[in-house]
Order: C-alpha cells, then sequence, then structure tokens
C-alpha cells in the first residue's frame, strides 16, 4: 500500500475539477458521444482532465471506461463501425477535427495496454520504436533516450546488461515496464493506461505502481483500472462510469470517502461490479 | 478434506474409450503417413538402386571348355545365346551348342572355303557378315539361324548363307594379293577396301539392283585404287553406311571418304598413337561414330569426328587407360557403347565409353585371349583363352549410368564441345543415350524462378492487403475466391496457357511487356490519385472496399497497353518484335516459353502463397498493432515494421510451399512448354522438368532399362528438391519463429 504524502492530498482537495484553467488542463472532453454501429457506448461524457495528475476511470466492466480511454488518442478509429460526436480538445484544439494527424497525435497521447506487448524485436530496439518513426538516427541519442526511458520506467538495473537481447526474454512485469518505457521514451504530454497491471503478478503491480507515482511529474497519466484499491493508491482524480454514462468525477479521496452519488457508493462498497 | 481419502476422479468407461480410441486412431494416422512416405522413398531407391551395380563377368556354371586347334578367325553368337559359331583359318565355319549345365558341344561344322584364307573381315556386330579373302578374291558369309517349332519346342537351327553367291568374286587386280580387307554392308550397297602384298590399297563397292519380278538382286561393282605404297598396316576398318574407309599404318591414321566411288579422296591424316606407344589394333564402337584405338601402352583411346570451324575433324575424345599389355582385341557390343578389351597375357575387361568408366576387369589366367565374340543381348560372352573355347555370363545392364554421366558435363559423339544432355531415345538401336539430369533439373529450378518471379510479389501484396487494409466485408468475399482458384484443375491452366495464352503473347508480345509495366505503374498512380482525391469521390466507395476502383483502372491500363503494343513495335522494331528478338538480340523466342509458364504456373501459385501469408498476416495480434499505432506509428510503418516483421515465419513457410508446389508442378509446364531440355536462362525460351519429363517419358520407356530406372531417380531427385525445400523452410521458419514469434 502506497501511502499518499498528505501535503499533496491537501493540495488535490484544493483543485477544483470544474474550474480548471487552460494551463491547468491536459484534456477536455466535451459532449462525446460513441457508438459502435447502432449502439450507443458513451453518453454525452463532459469533464477536464488535469495536467500531471494522476486521473483513473472505474467502473464495472462493459461500462465505456476503456473505450472512453481510447477516445483520447483516437484508437477507436481502428474499430470499423464506430463513431463519434462531440469533442476533446488537447491545447484547445479538437483531435477530431479533420486536419488533426493521427499519428502526430498519438505520440503526444501514449497508451500502454492491458497485457504487455512489446515487438519482437530486442529491448534496445523496443525502446526506440517511437524514436525511429519519427526518423531519429543519432546513435548517442537514441542510446541517452533508452537509458532514460528505462530509467524512468523503473527497469534500467535490471536490463542494462542485456539490452540487445529479445524483449521476449523479460518477465510480464518488466514487458509492461518496458512498454512504459517504450510510451514514454517519445515523451508524450498525456499517458493513457489501460488496465496495465490487470495481467500482473501482485509484486508487478506494486512495482508499477510506484512507477505511476514516478511518472505524473513529467507526464499526464490516466489509467483504467478495475482494481478500486488501485485507483486509491496512485490516482489523485477518480472518475465512475457505469452504463457509458459519467457518473461521477472528483478527487479521489473524495470518491472514496464521500460519494456523491448513490451508485459510486454502491459501486465503491462492492454492491455491483 | 482429510489426509487418508484419495481423490477421486469419476470417469466414465465411455469417456476412456473415446480418450483411447482418439489416441489412437490419431497415433495410427501419424504413423501411416510416415510409413508410407517411408514406403516410395524406399520403392524408388528399390527401381533406382541396380543403375548404379557394376558390370559382373563370370564363367557359366556348367558349360565347361572346348578345345579347338585351329586359329579362331571370330566368333559369334546367336540372338538367344543357344549357340555359338567359329570362323576357322581353315575356312571351316563351326557351330557350338551351348546349353545350361552342359558342356559345349559341337553341332555342326561347314566348309565355306577350300582354298587357303589370306585376309578375313567381319562386319559391324548387328550385320552380322563375314568375308573371307583368297589370293585377288573375297567370300561373303553370314551364319542364319532357322527357328522352328516341332512339338512346340523352339529349335534354332544354323544354316550358313552367302549373300553374294558361293563363288569369289575377285576385288583386286591380277597378280596381286589381299593382305588387309574391311567391308561394311549397307542394305543395297557393299563396300570393299582391300590392301595388297604389293602394298596398293583398293576400294570396291558392289551395288545390287533387285529385279521386281524375280525378287533377284543383281550386283554391279566398281572399283578404285586409293593408295599406294602402304606398309605397315595396323588396322583397316569401314563404316558401316560405306561412307569412311579408316586405315591406320604406321600409328598414322588415314581416313578416305568414299561416299562417292569416283571421287575418293584422303580426308585427314593424322598422328593416332599416344606419345611413344604404338597402335595395336583399332575398332569401331558401335554407331560406327567412334574409333578405339589400343596403344602397346595399355591405353585405349576414343576418336571421333567433331565440327569444328574448319570443318568436320577427328579429335581424341578420351583415354581409357589400362594396365594390359599385348591388347590384342578390342569388341563392341551390338547396341551399347560398352567394349570389352582381350589380351595376350588372359586379361580381359570391359569399358563405357559415354560415361568413361571401367565397367570390370578380370584376369583368366596367362594364355592370351585370342577371340571374343559377343551374344546379340550381350549378356553372354564367349571366348577362346589359348585353345580353349569358355562361355562367360555378363551382368551388365546399366553401363551407360554412372554419377558422372548423370551429373557432369559428357562429350557425346558427334558434338563439338562436352555438354550437359537429355535425349533418352532415338529412332536408331546403336545411338548414344544422353542421360543427363543437369538440363532437366536447371528446367525444374527455371520453371520454379519465373513462376515465383510472377506469383511471389502478387500474392504477397494481396495477402498484405487482404489482412490488413481491406474491409472485412470485402474480404469476405476476396479470400474464399482467391482460394477457390487453388481448386482449378492444374491440366486446365495448362490447356489454356499452350493454347491460348501462348499465341496471344506471341503475337502481342510488345503490348504483354507494356502490360507487365503499365500494370503496377497504374495500380500505384491510381492509389495516390485516390489519397488526394476529393472526399465526396472518397465517400462514395465504402470504407474499405477502395480496392474496387482499381477494376476500371486495371481494365483500362491493360486495354491502352495491348493498343500501344502494335504501335510500339511499329516505332521500336520495325513492325516485327519477334525478329528483332531473334535477329538484332540473338536470342531464341519459341512461342511456349518460360514467360508463359511463369505466368501459368505463378496463377496456379498465388492461392497457395497467398492464403497462408494472409492467415499469417491476419493473426498477427492486434495488441502488437495497436501498441505499434499507440506510439504514433502509420498504418504502413506498422505493417513494415511490427506486422510483416512477426508474420514472417508464416510468409517465409507461404513462399516455400509456393515454390514446392512449383517445383512439382506437372501439368502446366507438360503443356505450356515445348518440352525442350535445355539449359538457357532466357524467358523466351521453354524447358522440361523433371515432373513433365517424367510424364512424358515414362509411357515410353521399358520397363526394367536403365531408361525407365532414370525416370525413377528422377522422381527420387524431385522428391529429395521437395524434401530438401521442405527441411530449411521449416529449419528457417523455426528460427524466425523463435526470434519474432508474438506471445
Amino acid at each position: 500500500m502506497i501511502s499518499v504524502a498528505p501535503e499533496v492530498m491537501n493540495l488535490e482537495k484544493q483543485l477544483d475539477l470544474g474550474q480548471l484553467s487552460e494551463e491547468q488542463t491536459a484534456l477536455e472532453i466535451q459532449g462525446l458521444n460513441l457508438f459502435y454501429g447502432d449502439k450507443q457506448a458513451l453518453f454525452d461524457i463532459n469533464m477536464k482532465i488535469p495536467k500531471r495528475q494522476v486521473t483513473a476511470f472505474i467502473g464495472p466492466s462493459g461500462c465505456g471506461k476503456s473505450t472512453l480511454l481510447r477516445c483520447m488518442n483516437r484508437m477507436n478509429d481502428l474499430v470499423d463501425t464506430c463513431r463519434t460526436e462531440g469533442k476533446i480538445n488537447l491545447h484547445g484544439k479538437n483531435i477530431y477535427d479533420k486536419d488533426i494527424d493521427v499519428a502526430a497525435l498519438r505520440q503526444n497521447v501514449g497508451m500502454v495496454f492491458q497485457r504487455p506487448n512489446p515487438f519482437p524485436k530486442s529491448i534496445y530496439e523496443n525502446v526506440i520504436y517511437g524514436l525511429r518513426l519519427q526518423g531519429v538516427k543519432d546513435k548517442r541519442r537514441l542510446d541517452e533516450v533508452v537509458e532514460g526511458s528505462l530509467k524512468g520506467a523503473a527497469l534500467w538495473d535490471e536490463v542494462k546488461d542485456r539490452l540487445h537481447e529479445s524483449a521476449f526474454g523479460l518477465s510480464g512485469g518488466q514487458q509492461q515496464r518496458l512498454v512504459i518505457a517504450r510510451a514514454i521514451a517519445i515523451e508524450p504530454e498525456v499517458l493513457l493506461l489501460d488496465e496495465p497491471t490487470s495481467a500482473l503478478d501482485p509484486i508487478s503491480t506494486l512495482t508499477i505502481e510506484e512507477l505511476i507515482n514516478d511518472l505524473k511529474e513529467k507526464y499526464t497519466v490516466v489509467i483504467v483500472t478495475h482494481n478500486m484499491q488501485q485507483a486509491a493508491r496512485v490516482s489523485d482524480q477518480t472518475a465512475f462510469m457505469y452504463m457509458g454514462e459519467l457518473i461521477e468525477y472528483a478527487n479521489t479521496n473524495t470518491i472514496f470517502t464521500t460519494p456523491a452519488e448513490r451508485k459510486t457508493e454502491d459501486y465503491i462498497t462492492g454492491r455491483y461490479g | 478434506m482429510s489426509k487418508n481419502k484419495a481423490i477421486t476422479v469419476s470417469t466414465s468407461p465411455w469417456r476412456t474409450f473415446k480418450d483411447k480410441l482418439a489416441q489412437y486412431s490419431v497415433t495410427t494416422g501419424g504413423c501411416l503417413v510416415l510409413v508410407a512416405l517411408l514406403l516410395i522413398f524406399f520403392y524408388l531407391l528399390y527401381v533406382v538402386e541396380p543403375v548404379f551395380h557394376g558390370a559382373e563377368v563370370a564363367p557359366r556354371a556348367g558349360t565347361g571348355t572346348y578345345t579347338v586347334q585351329q586359329n579362331t578367325l571370330a566368333l559369334g553368337m546367336e540372338e538367344q545365346s543357344e549357340i555359338a559359331y567359329q570362323f576357322e583359318q581353315t575356312g571351316i565355319l563351326k557351330f557350338y551348342q551351348i546349353e545350361e549345365s552342359k558342356a559345349l558341344a559341337p553341332l555342326r561344322q561347314v566348309t565355306v572355303l577350300s582354298e587357303p584364307v589370306q585376309a578375313f573381315a567381319y562386319s559391324a556386330p548387328h550385320q552380322n557378315t563375314y568375308l573371307y579373302a583368297s589370293g585377288r578374291s573375297i567370300l561373303f558369309v553370314r551364319p542364319e539361324f532357322k527357328i522352328s517349332y516341332p512339338d512346340n519346342v523352339r529349335q534354332i537351327t544354323p544354316e550358313v548363307s552367302y549373300p553374294m553367291g558361293r563363288t569369289l568374286i575377285p576385288v583386286v587386280p591380277e597378280g596381286e594379293q589381299i593382305q588387309h580387307v574391311a567391308f561394311a554392308w549397307d542394305e543395297d550397297q557393299i563396300g570393299v577396301a582391300s590392301i595388297t602384298e604389293a602394298g596398293n590399297a583398293y576400294f570396291s563397292t558392289f551395288e545390287g539392283e533387285e529385279n521386281f519380278m524375280t525378287g533377284e538382286i543383281t550386283w554391279s561393282s566398281d572399283s578404285q585404287k586409293i593408295a599406294e605404297k602402304v606398309s605397315g598396316t595396323q588396322a583397316l576398318l569401314m563404316a558401316p553406311n560405306v561412307g569412311r574407309v579408316f586405315l591406320i599404318a604406321k600409328n598414322q591414321l588415314q581416313v578416305f571418304d568414299t561416299r562417292d566411288v569416283d571421287d575418293i579422296s584422303t580426308l585427314y591424316q593424322l598422328p593416332v598413337n599416344e606419345m611413344s606407344a604404338n597402335v595395336l589394333t583399332a575398332s569401331l564402337l558401335s554407331g560406327a561414330n567412334s574409333i578405339l584405338i589400343a596403344n602397346d601402352n595399355g591405353m585405349i583411346s576414343q576418336w571421333f569426328e567433331v565440327n569444328e570451324e574448319s570443318g568436320r575433324q577427328l579429335k581424341e575424345i578420351r583415354r581409357f587407360e589400362t594396365n594390359m599389355t599385348g591388347i590384342n582385341g578390342i569388341y563392341p557390343e551390338f547396341f551399347r557403347k560398352t567394349f570389352f578389351v582381350t589380351s595376350e597375357n588372359g586379361q580381359l575387361s570391359a569399358f563405357h565409353t559415354t560415361n568413361h568408366a571401367e565397367l570390370w576387369q578380370g584376369d583368366l589366367g596367362d594364355t592370351p585371349i585370342r577371340h571374343l565374340g559377343i551374344s546379340p543381348r550381350s549378356d553372354t560372352l564367349i571366348l577362346q583363352d589359348g585353345n580353349q573355347l569358355k562361355v562367360f555370363d555378363v551382368a551388365n545392364e546399366h553401363p551407360e549410368v554412372s554419377w558422372e554421366a548423370l551429373w557432369s558435363e559428357i562429350w557425346y559423339e558427334g558434338y563439338q564441345t562436352p555438354a550437359y544432355t537429355w535425349q533418352s531415345t532415338s529412332a536408331s538401336d546403336d545411338f548414344e543415350p544422353k542421360f543427363s539430369l543437369v538440363p532437366i533439373s536447371f528446367g525444374t529450378m527455371k520453371a520454379a524462378f519465373y513462376a515465383m518471379l510472377f506469383s511471389v510479389p502478387i500474392a504477397i501484396a494481396a495477402a498484405i492487403y487482404t489482412a490488413y487494409f481491406m474491409s472485412s466485408g470485402m474480404r469476405k468475399v476476396v479470400k474464399p475466391t482467391i482460394e477457390i482458384m487453388e481448386a482449378l484443375p492444374t491440366v486446365i491452366l495448362g490447356f489454356l496457357a499452350g493454347l491460348w495464352l501462348a499465341p496471344i503473347m506471341e503475337n502481342h508480345l510488345p503490348g504483354v511487356v507494356l502490360l507487365l509495366l503499365a500494370l503496377p505503374i497504374s495500380t500505384l498512380s491510381a492509389a495516390l490519385l485516390w489519397h488526394y482525391a476529393s472526399p465526396a469521390v472518397k465517400n462514395k466507395v465504402p470504407e474499405g472496399w477502395d480496392a474496387i476502383v482499381l477494376i476500371p483502372v486495371v481494365l483500362i491500363a491493360g486495354a491502352i497497353a495491348l493498343g500501344l503494343g502494335p504501335i510500339f513495335e511499329e516505332l521500336l522494331f520495325d513492325g516485327n518484335v519477334r525478329e528483332f528478338i531473334t535477329n538484332d538480340l540473338g536470342i531464341d523466342y519459341s512461342q511456349r516459353n518460360a514467360l508463359v509458364v511463369g505466368i501459368a504456373m505463378g496463377f496456379a501459385v498465388i492461392p497457395t502463397i497467398f492464403s497462408i501469408t494472409e492467415d499469417a498476416i491476419f493473426s498477427v495480434p492486434k495488441h502488437l498493432s495497436n501498441g505499434s499505432l499507440a506510439l504514433g506509428a502509420t498504418r504502413w510503418q506498422t505493417l513494415t515494421r511490427v506486422v510483416l516483421l512477426t508474420a514472417s515465419p508464416g510468409i517465409f513457410s507461404a513462399v516455400m510451399m509456393g515454390l514446392g508446389r512449383a517445383v512439382g508442378e506437372t501439368m502446366i509446364v507438360l503443356m505450356a512448354t515445348g518440352n525442350t531440355p535445355i539449359m538457357d536462362w532466357n524467358i523466351f525460351q521453354g524447358m522440361r522438368t523433371l515432373s513433365a519429363n517424367i510424364a512424358v517419358e515414362m509411357p515410353e520407356s521399358e520397363v526394367g532399362s536403365s531408361h525407365y530406372r532414370i525416370l525413377f531417380l528422377a522422381a527420387f531427385v524431385l522428391f529429395i528438391f521437395t524434401f530438401l525445400f521442405n527441411t530449411v523452410a521449416e529449419f528457417v521458419r523455426q528460427r524466425l519463429r523463435d526470434k519474432y514469434s508474438s506471445l
């Protein structure tokens, strides 16, 4: 269990999610509706995600939290029948605008998936994958980024002697941290974590959670989790979603101690989910 | 649960039975597949294996020997090897009965010539004619065998016939005596070359004219003196077609062109002995294209005429080294290129010229082998060892096959240079079979290469598009459609390629070449235009169905290319591209060529490669491509850097499976090529593949013959080819999979 320092908690309490200024906002979601074919999966989502904080999405399976996360870097575009309405603003610009370069967007809004998905390449090549895509060839810079990212993902000490071995030789937890290192190697502003520890053992989960805490120093972290304790442990803000709707969005402390909504309380007290 | 309570899993007997049944039937099935494969393998080996046996010569058990007093001039045997005959110096022809496990017994003797015999000659073995010379005259003798079936038992009765009558025919002027003589009997023409004691050489021909009423043949003769002062004659030979006389005297070979008796000329004269050795004897090999010359140092050389810029030239082709001293006879077989060599000190060897091999070698004792006769079927020998007649069995089924004959360059009779040649049969019996597997293996490779050249890019590109870019609705239509192409009988593809496509390609060659360029270019430019097309246009085509736009593009590009073809032909090639290719580029063009095969067989291979590649790409886990996309990769980058890499083992297998299919494919290559076993990478030339070769020649080969066994060997080679390909493919695939497989 990670104890969050009291002064940090106090700071967060002062953060008024309804009144975030533009500088404090990483992503602003306005009136987002999402349809899979005829079926609507998200209903009129409105929220602001604060910068350099950890925002957690909780809710029962199928509530749309992963879908919402995937909207933030337009991964839902890959689903043939998926259609969105509404806006998600990054730097005041709607990422669903026609002139948005999706590849560039995803460089800014990185994503880590539920299952560790290293590429069938060496550890080194995995980390610099994003840079290679951008055409970076400078060996010194690549080396620096590899070291920096792996350190940032708390993996450096474990793999520094076998950077050129296959990434498949790593354990599941290491692989997930490698994937995080890969994501932060291209220095995104926002890092989307889609249930990053659900496929991992408790020790690896702990390491990742510690890592998330460190990551918010530099990145805005949005995490989807099944695990309420995890949300409570790592996040500053928590959003509770149910049946495609955003039920409640508040400081984590508030949600877990004095939820405003009945549904939230039922969920966090384990009446359903 | 208490500790001593056993954990029981309730299993119903039925479930256990089904489980066991499944287990055993799967195991049995797998084993049967292995056994079938091994059976094929060993059956092929079993059929092929005899060709690599050496020859065996062994005395026939029970026949014993027969002591003869007189000098023998020639020995021979009839077709069934039941009766042998012996021409004696005394002018007597003796027949002997050879019976299974019975001593050699004299059967009959005929006094052919009562005058003293001065010279003797025999024809090429299959002409079976002999000649006695006495004084200035000659007599032709032919032992004949009448087969009758009294009481349903075969009985062979020896007879003697005199093809030009019983009377002696003078061939040299009065006062001269024939010392050496040679002759040839070519249907209605007989040629006799003779050298007299005075050193004059004469050539006489007899031409027969058949009286249609009586069937009698009247002979007219003509005689010419062709050389003078001949001395030291070592051999006198005549080609069976009466066209050449070979005279070896004092180690010099003089060749006369005797095709026209009124204009006999010396073609060339050249030394034929080995370095510091003398010629002992010479003989014509069966087929009479080659002369075999034995030297007193034990070297036997083979010579034949080779076409050179300066005209036909007699050349020494190869040498056979023996350790024999005193070679006294070279005896060729009737039809094959095997010959036996005998020596004064009792050595006997068998050689084969084509594959340059000593087949057998043996020592029969110290007494000289004076004469040797080979049966027409080459399975029995009769020889005179000292003054003993002995009968030997010869097991020499496949002398023409050796590793060298199959896989290396061989200098065949009449060829300018050594070559890899496949020519298994011909009209004549004494033709030299050419069994090089190199050109047909090459043909297999060539056909497979062009097929792969055509199919791999198309199949893989199509698979990538289908698996990765196409909408699932369209994919559901496209994939089964291409896969069903695999079920198309290849005989139909071959038929279409050979009879429909090949003439079209020949007539529209510039158009076809343009088409090959126009299709990729138009496809790419259409894709580019589509990329920049306005959304209004794009929205008319449902997402993922963009490929449909290509159909009119491809059709139009094809029509334009074919339409422009003649114009190009007119502008660049003076209106006839075929003449241009043949005359200006110096490339032979055959209608059924590698291009046709490449397209037709490529067409057959595409579904295989497409299907497996598509599966491989489609089964790349989505979380890998999503991972790449989430890092800001475009779809193309994701494809090239992650998806193809992960699918590479599958794509590699697909290509190897396609290659395996192309190598083994028979009907298409059979029908769409000219089946010419040539070695040439030229795309406008045909080829003959191993499989097509088997299909073409198996029906006409005699069971158990060398040809038959070599066709099985070709099948074995094909088997090995596919086996090798598959093994290498599996090995590489495993390596790739270890490296790139996804989790």
